[in-house]
C-alpha cells in the first residue's frame, strides 16, 4: 500500500503543506542512472515587478536580498539575479505592451501587431524541446493558472494568442497551456496506469498507431485541394501527429510511481502550488526536461486581497509612483517569488545521486515588463535559478552595463542544455559572466 | 474535372458580383451543379470512384437544376465576399458536435485548453491554431467518447465492499475483524467505478474512546475529507458512517482517517479508531439495461446482417453525419481498413467499429470545417457548395453541425434557394439551439464569459456572490435572447424599460414584488434603462474595488459603437487606485484630461462612462461615491449631445448610427470568423442599412446575412498565405 501512502502525502501537499523530503525521497530516482539529465523551467509573472524593490544594490556574491528577492534566502547560493538586460523585440508597435511583451517573452522576436496575423518566433523553450525532448514523453509541458477568459480585445490590437502563450513551436504556432492540476495529472500519468496489462498496451498502441497514420494519409489526400493557408492550419495537425507519434515509440522509455490524482478544489494558491508541484514530479520523473509555467496571463487584473492588498494587479501596476501602489506591489512581487522559491526548493529536494534536480536545471524567471508604469523592455528583472550541472556560476548578482539582449542570456542557457541555439530571436551570441 | 472544381461562378477579372449570377446559372444549366466540393450531392455513389479522384469529384447525381438564390438586394457591385482560413472547431463547437452526434459528452473536451481570441470572438480562423496538446485531447476525446457510447450497458449500479483488515493503513495494525488506527493516519483502497455519477461512501467503525470525546473520522475520496464525522460507537455496535459524492468513472481511492489521536499513557487514557470495512456503491438512481446510445448508432445487427456490412452500413451512416457532407466509397474503405485492425486483433466487432468511429472524429474533415479550394487561380469568387453553406449557418446559428432537415436541403440542395434559406433560418432561430447566440455571440460581445474570472473585492463588496453573479448574468443574456427572437429590437436593446429579473436580483435593484424565478419587470423608479443599466455590464466594465469610467467608456466605444479609441501615447499611464483625498474621480479624470496628450480620447471615452457612475462596481445603485462626494452622472457627447445618467446615454447611444453599424458589424465577424476588412465595408453598410429598415430587428438582420454574398461565397485564397 505504499502509493496510498503516497497519495495521500501529496494530496495534503496540495492542499496546503509543503511537499515533504521523504516523499520526494520515495519515489524512484529517475536521473540517477544519468547524472547529468538537464532540465530547463520557464516562469512568468505578469506585469512587471517593482523594480526598487526588487534590484540588489551591490553586485557579486555578497549583494544584500531585496524585500522582493528574500524569499530566495534558503536557495540563494543557487540563483543567480541578472539585472541590465533587454528585450528589444518586444517593443510593440504602438500601445500593447503586455501582449507584445509576452509574445515575445521568451522567442525574443517581434510580434505582429494583429488580431488574427499570428506571428512572433520560436521560443527558446522549444528550441531546446526540439533537441531534447526527444528522450523523454513529453517534449515539453506547457502550464499555466489562468485559462483566459474570451471576451472584448486583449491588448490594444494584439491578439488573446499573444497575450496567453509563452511557448512557440514555430513562429506562427502558439502552445496553449494547460490549467487543470487534474487534467495535467492524467496526461503525464495516463501511460503509467498499473491497472492496464501489457496485452492491453500493446494493442492500444496498435490502434493509435492505425489511427494516427489513417489521419495522416486523410491529411495527405485533402491537404492539395486546400489553398495555402488552409494548408499551413493541416500541417500543424500534422506535428501534432508526429509528437504523438514519438510518444507512442518511447512510451516505456520511463517508470515511475503513478501519484494521486490532485483534488478538484483548490484556490488560487493552492493552485499555483499543484502546478508547481507537477512540475516537480514531470522533471523528477523524467516525463519530461522542459516545462514553462504561466503564473498569470498577460495584465492580468487579478485581486490579491488574501494578501491584503486593494485592487487589481494590472490597474496597481500602473502605480504613477504613489506609495500605497508601491507598496502593494511589492506585496504581489514578494509572493510571486515567493512561489517561484517554492518550486526551487522542491526541485532542490530531490536528489539525484550527489546533485538534485535544481543543480542540473536552469530556472528562467521574469515578467512580460520590467514596471507596470514604464512598459519598458530594458532592464528586465530576471532570475536564474540552478547550475546546469555546473554550467552556471550561482549565488550572485551580476548586472550588465549595455542591455544586452535577453535572447543573449537564453542562448547560454540552452548551451547548458547542449543545445546549440546561435541565431535565436535576437541574440548576438552567449552572454559571459554566467560561469 | 469542371464539376470537381467547384462552381466557378466569375474569373477574377470580372468583378460584378451581379454579372457572376449569369455565370453560374449558365453552368447550373450546363449540368455541372452548385455542387462543388468533395462528396456533395444526394448519396454516395455505389460505383466505386478512382481513389484519386475520391476527394475533390462529386457523386454525379446532383439533383435537379435549381434556381439560384436571386441576386438580391445585398450585393456589392464588384464585392469581394473574402476568403476564411480553414476553421478548426472551437471547444465549444467540438463538445456540441460530438455531443449531438452521439448523445455523450466528453469531459475530455472540456479539460481543452482555451482557444484563442482575435477580434474578441474564440470562433476566428487564423486564430484557432492546432497544437500538439490538442491533437492529444483529441484522440483522447475520440477514445473517451466512443468507449461511452459501446459500454456494454449503462452502468450497473454494485457494492463494492472491502474489509479493512485485508487492507493495510498509514498506521496501526490488523486487529481480528478490525484495522486499528491508533495514531492519526489512513486506511483506504482503490476501487475501479463504473461511470459518472452518484456514489455512496460507506465506513463501519467504533471508537476506543479515551476520555469523553469520540474519535473524529472523516470519509476520504481520492485523499480528501468528503465527510468529518464523530465516530461515538463502541465494539459491540459498530455504525456505518456515509457520505455522497459524485465520482468519475476510474480509479479512485476511497477511505477514511482517524484525525484525534489521543495518549496520555500516565492517566492511561488512549483513543484509537477501529474500521469494520469500506465500501462504494453506485452509481446511485440508473436503471441497469443495454446502453440506448449504442441502440441508436449500431443501426444494424452484426448477426444478421454480417460483422462487415453492419460496420459499413453504420459508418456509411455516421460519417457523413460527422463529417457534414456526403462520403464516398473510397473515404468509408478506408475506415474499414481501421476497422479490420482492431477486428483482427480484438476479435470483437464493437473494438474494431469503435476504432473506425474514432477514425472519423480525428480525420481533418472532421476537426476542421472544410471548404474546398475549388480554383487554383486567387481571387476567383464561388458559391458554396450546399453541405459548406449548412455547415457555415449550422454553426453560426446553432455552433454545432447540421440537423436532419438542413442537411436534408443540402442533399437536395433546396438550400440554394432563396425561400429554402431563408425558411431555414427562420426555422433554426425558433429552435432552441439557438441559445448558442446568447452563449458564443453575446456572452462575447458583451463581456459576460469575463464573469467566471472577474473579481470583486470581498471587503467591499460582500453581496457579490455566485448567486448574484449567476443572477446578472442571466438578467443580460436573457435580455438578448429577447431581441434574438424579435421581442425586443436591437434598439431597445438599449432603451428596455422593462428587465427579466428574479428575486435576488430585484432585491439588488430595489424592486419589490414578483417571483423566485426570473420574470418580467418594470424598471420604473429605478434609474435603470436597458443593456447600460444592467448589473452585468457595470460590473464587468469595473475594477475588482471601483469603478472605472473610462472602462465602461471604452466599452461603449468599442463593443457598442465599433469606434475603439485611439490608445494612450506611450508613458501615460492610468489612474492611481487609491482615493485621493483631493478630489472626487471625475475631478481626477478631468484633470487628466487637461493634458492636451489625453484630451482627445478621453473626450470620447469619460462622459460616456461618467454618465454611468451611479452604479458601483457591481452594479449597485448610489448617490454618492466610495469617496463619499456625490454623484455627477452629466457629461457632453463629442456631437455636443448632453447626456445625465444612463437613460439620456441609451438614448443618445441609440440615435448614433454607429450602433446599428457595430451590431452588424460583431454579428459578420462572429458568422464568418473573420475580421472585417476593407472590401467588406459595403457589405456591411448594406446590412446596417437593411437592419435600420426593419424596425432593427435582430432575427431580420440575421436573415439578411446569411443571404448575403460575403456568407455564402468564397473568394479563392490569394497568394502568400500563412508563413
Amino acid at each position: 500500500m505504499r502509493y496510498q501512502r503516497l497519495s495521500r502525502r501529496w494530496v495534503l501537499g496540495g492542499a496546503g503543506a509543503s511537499l515533504t523530503l521523504p516523499f520526494l525521497e520515495s519515489l524512484p530516482q529517475a536521473g540517477a542512472q544519468s547524472a547529468a539529465l538537464k532540465r530547463l523551467v520557464v516562469f512568468y509573472v505578469p506585469n512587471g515587478i517593482h523594480m526598487a524593490s526588487w534590484t540588489p544594490a551591490t553586485e557579486g556574491p555578497d549583494y544584500a536580498l531585496t524585500p522582493i528577492l528574500a524569499p530566495l534566502a534558503n536557495v540563494r547560493n543557487k540563483v543567480l539575479v541578472v539585472s541590465g538586460l533587454a528585450n528589444e523585440p518586444a517593443i510593440p508597435d504602438g500601445p500593447g505592451d503586455h501582449a507584445s511583451g509576452t509574445g515575445a517573452f521568451i522567442t525574443c522576436a517581434h510580434p505582429n501587431k494583429s488580431e488574427t496575423e499570428i506571428v512572433s518566433g520560436i521560443s527558446i523553450d522549444q528550441v531546446v524541446a526540439k533537441e531534447i525532448g526527444g528522450s523523454t514523453l513529453f517534449p515539453s509541458l506547457q502550464l499555466g493558472v489562468d485559462a483566459g477568459t474570451s471576451a472584448g480585445g486583449c491588448d490594444s490590437g494584439y491578439s488573446c494568442a499573444y497575450a496567453r502563450n509563452i511557448s512557440w513551436a514555430d513562429p506562427s504556432t502558439p502552445l496553449p497551456k494547460l490549467t487543470n492540476p487534474g487534467t495535467v495529472y492524467d496526461r503525464l500519468f495516463a501511460g503509467l496506469d498499473p491497472t492496464v496489462s501489457a496485452a492491453d498496451k500493446v494493442r492500444r498502441s496498435l490502434y493509435q498507431t492505425s489511427l494516427l497514420d489513417y489521419v495522416k494519409g486523410d491529411i495527405e489526400t485533402l491537404s492539395p485541394k486546400l489553398g495555402q493557408r488552409d494548408r499551413g492550419k493541416l500541417d500543424e495537425y500534422v506535428t501534432g501527429i508526429r509528437e504523438l507519434e514519438t510518444r507512442l515509440g518511447g512510451a516505456g522509455l520511463i517508470s515511475c510511481d503513478p501519484i494521486a490524482r490532485p483534488a478538484s478544489d483548490y484556490d488560487f494558491v493552492t493552485h499555483v502550488q499543484l502546478m508547481t508541484d507537477l512540475t516537480v514530479v514531470a522533471l523528477q520523473c523524467n516525463l519530461t526536461r522542459v516545462v514553462t509555467f504561466m503564473l498569470g496571463n498577460a495584465a492580468t487584473g487579478r485581486s490579491y486581497d488574501f494578501l491584503g492588498v486593494t485592487g487589481g494587479h494590472h490597474e496597481l501596476s500602473h502605480h504613477q509612483d504613489n506609495p500605497a501602489n508601491l507598496a502593494a506591489l511589492e506585496t504581489i512581487g514578494t509572493w510571486e517569488v515567493q512561489q517561484l522559491a517554492a518550486l526551487l526548493e522542491k526541485m532542490d529536494a530531490v536528489d539525484e545521486g550527489g546533485s538534485s534536480v535544481l543543480d542540473n536545471s536552469a530556472v528562467f524567471f521574469s515578467s512580460e515588463i520590467e514596471d507596470g508604469n514604464s512598459h519598458s523592455h530594458r532592464n528586465m528583472p530576471i532570475v536564474v535559478a540552478g547550475g546546469l550541472g555546473g554550467a552556471l556560476d550561482t549565488g550572485r548578482h551580476v548586472a550588465y552595463k549595455n542591455q544586452e539582449p535577453v535572447a543573449n542570456l537564453l542562448v547560454s542557457l540552452a548551451a547548458g542544455l547542449d543545445v546549440d541555439a546561435a541565431g535565436f530571436g535576437d541574440s548576438t551570441g552567449p552572454l559571459s559572466g554566467l560561469t | 474535372m469542371l464539376g470537381g472544381l467547384g462552381v466557378r461562378v466569375c474569373s477574377s477579372g470580372l468583378r460584378g458580383v451581379g454579372s457572376c449570377w449569369s455565370g453560374l446559372v449558365l453552368l447550373l444549366a450546363l449540368g455541372c451543379g452548385a455542387s462543388g466540393s468533395e462528396g456533395d450531392g444526394s448519396k454516395a455513389d455505389t460505383a466505386k470512384p478512382d481513389p484519386d479522384e475520391t476527394v475533390d469529384t462529386p457523386p454525379k447525381d446532383s439533383g435537379p437544376v435549381r434556381t439560384p438564390v436571386a441576386p438580391g438586394k445585398l450585393q456589392v457591385a464588384g464585392g469581394d465576399p473574402g476568403n476564411v482560413t480553414l476553421r478548426r472547431l472551437n471547444r465549444t463547437e467540438y463538445a456540441n458536435t460530438l455531443y449531438d452526434l452521439l448523445g455523450v459528452r466528453s469531459e475530455t473536451a472540456r479539460e481543452f485548453p482555451s482557444d484563442d481570441v482575435g477580434h474578441g470572438f474564440d470562433n476566428i480562423a487564423d486564430v484557432l491554431t492546432m497544437s500538439p496538446l490538442l491533437t492529444e485531447m483529441y484522440g483522447k476525446a475520440a477514445n473517451e467518447v466512443i468507449s461511452k457510447v459501446f459500454a456494454q450497458s449503462t452502468a450497473t449500479p454494485q457494492v463494492q465492499h472491502v474489509e479493512a483488515e485485508t487492507l493495510v493503513g498509514t498506521v496501526g495494525a490488523a486487529l481480528e475483524d478490525f484495522w486499528l488506527l491508533f495514531s492519526n493516519g489512513t486506511i483506504e483502497h482503490s476501487p475501479t467505478v463504473p461511470a459518472q455519477g452518484l456514489y455512496e461512501v460507506r465506513v463501519r467503525a467504533f471508537c476506543d474512546q479515551g476520555g469523553a470525546e469520540g474519535c473524529e473520522m472523516s470519509l476520504d475520496v481520492d485523499g480528501l475529507a468528503a465527510e468529518t464525522v464523530t465516530v461515538t460507537a463502541v465494539q459491540s455496535a459498530p455504525a456505518v458512517h456515509s457520505v455522497q459524492v459524485e465520482l468519475k468513472g476510474g480509479v479512485h481511492s476511497i477511505g477514511a482517517s482517524f484525525l484525534n489521536d489521543f495518549y496520555d499513557a500516565i492517566a492511561g487514557v488512549d483513543r484509537n479508531l477501529l474500521v469494520d470495512w469500506i465500501e462504494v456503491e453506485g452509481p446511485l438512481g440508473v436503471e441497469p439495461g443495454p446502453n440506448p446510445l449504442t441502440a441508436r448508432l449500431l443501426t444494424c445487427d452484426p448477426v444478421t446482417i454480417g460483422e462487415s456490412e453492419c460496420a459499413r452500413h453504420v459508418l456509411e451512416e455516421f460519417t457523413p453525419r460527422a463529417w457534414r457532407r456526403p462520403t464516398v466509397d473510397s473515404e468509408i474503405d478506408k475506415l474499414m481498413d481501421l476497422y479490420q485492425v482492431a477486428r483482427a486483433e480484438d476479435g470483437d466487432f464493437l473494438a474494431g467499429l469503435g476504432l473506425a468511429l474514432e477514425g472519423v472524429l480525428m480525420s481533418p474533415h472532421f476537426l476542421f470545417r472544410v471548404e474546398l479550394q475549388a480554383d487554383p487561380s486567387p481571387g476567383d469568387i464561388v458559391l458554396l457548395s450546399p453541405h459548406e453553406l449548412a455547415t457555415r449557418l449550422s454553426y453560426f446559428l446553432w455552433s454545432t453541425l447540421p440537423d436532419p432537415e438542413l442537411r436534408a436541403a443540402a442533399d437536395d440542395s433546396s438550400l440554394l434557394e432563396a425561400a429554402t434559406l431563408m425558411a431555414q433560418v427562420r426555422r433554426m432561430l425558433a429552435d432552441e439551439k439557438s441559445r448558442a447566440l446568447v452563449d458564443n455571440f453575446a456572452s462575447q460581445w458583451l463581456f459576460l464569459r469575463e464573469f467566471d474570472e472577474h473579481q470583486a473585492e470581498y471587503a467591499l463588496f460582500p453581496a457579490f456572490d455566485e448567486t448574484l453573479k449567476g443572477a446578472m448574468r442571466k438578467e443580460t443574456e436573457l435580455m438578448f435572447a429577447r431581441a434574438l427572437d424579435g421581442t425586443l429590437s436591437v434598439e431597445q436593446l438599449l432603451t428596455s424599460d422593462y428587465t427579466l429579473a428574479n428575486d435576488r436580483l430585484r432585491a439588488f435593484y430595489g424592486i419589490g414584488g414578483g417571483t423566485a424565478e426570473f420574470a418580467k419587470v418594470s424598471l420604473a423608479g429605478t434609474n435603470r434603462t436597458g443593456l447600460l443599466g444592467q448589473a452585468a455590464i457595470q460590473t464587468l466594465t469595473s475594477y475588482p474595488a471601483r469603478t472605472s469610467p473610462v472602462k465602461r467608456g471604452k466599452f461603449i466605444l468599442e463593443q457598442l459603437l465599433c469606434s475603439p479609441p485611439p490608445p494612450p501615447p506611450p508613458g501615460v499611464e492610468g489612474l492611481a487606485s487609491e482615493a485621493m483625498p483631493t478630489g472626487t474621480l471625475r475631478q481626477r479624470l478631468e484633470a487628466h484630461r487637461a493634458e492636451p496628450t489625453c484630451a482627445g480620447c478621453h473626450q470620447l471615452m469619460d462622459p460616456l462612462g461618467f454618465a454611468l457612475e451611479n452604479f458601483d462596481a457591481i452594479g449597485a445603485y448610489r448617490s454618492d461615491d466610495s469617496g463619499g462626494f456625490p454623484i455627477d452622472a452629466s457629461g457632453t457627447l463629442t456631437d455636443g449631445t448632453q447626456v445625465s445618467g444612463v437613460a439620456d446615454l441609451a438614448q443618445a447611444l441609440k440615435n448614433d448610427p454607429r450602433y446599428a453599424r457595430c451590431v452588424t458589424e460583431k454579428l459578420f465577424v462572429y458568422a464568418l470568423g473573420r475580421g472585417v476588412t476593407e472590401k467588406d465595408t459595403d457589405y456591411v453598410d448594406l446590412l446596417s442599412e437593411q437592419l435600420a429598415q426593419s424596425a432593427f430587428s435582430l432575427p431580420d438582420l440575421l436573415v439578411e446575412l446569411v443571404q448575403s454574398d460575403t456568407f455564402r461565397m468564397r473568394s479563392s485564397e490569394t497568394a502568400g498565405g500563412k508563413q
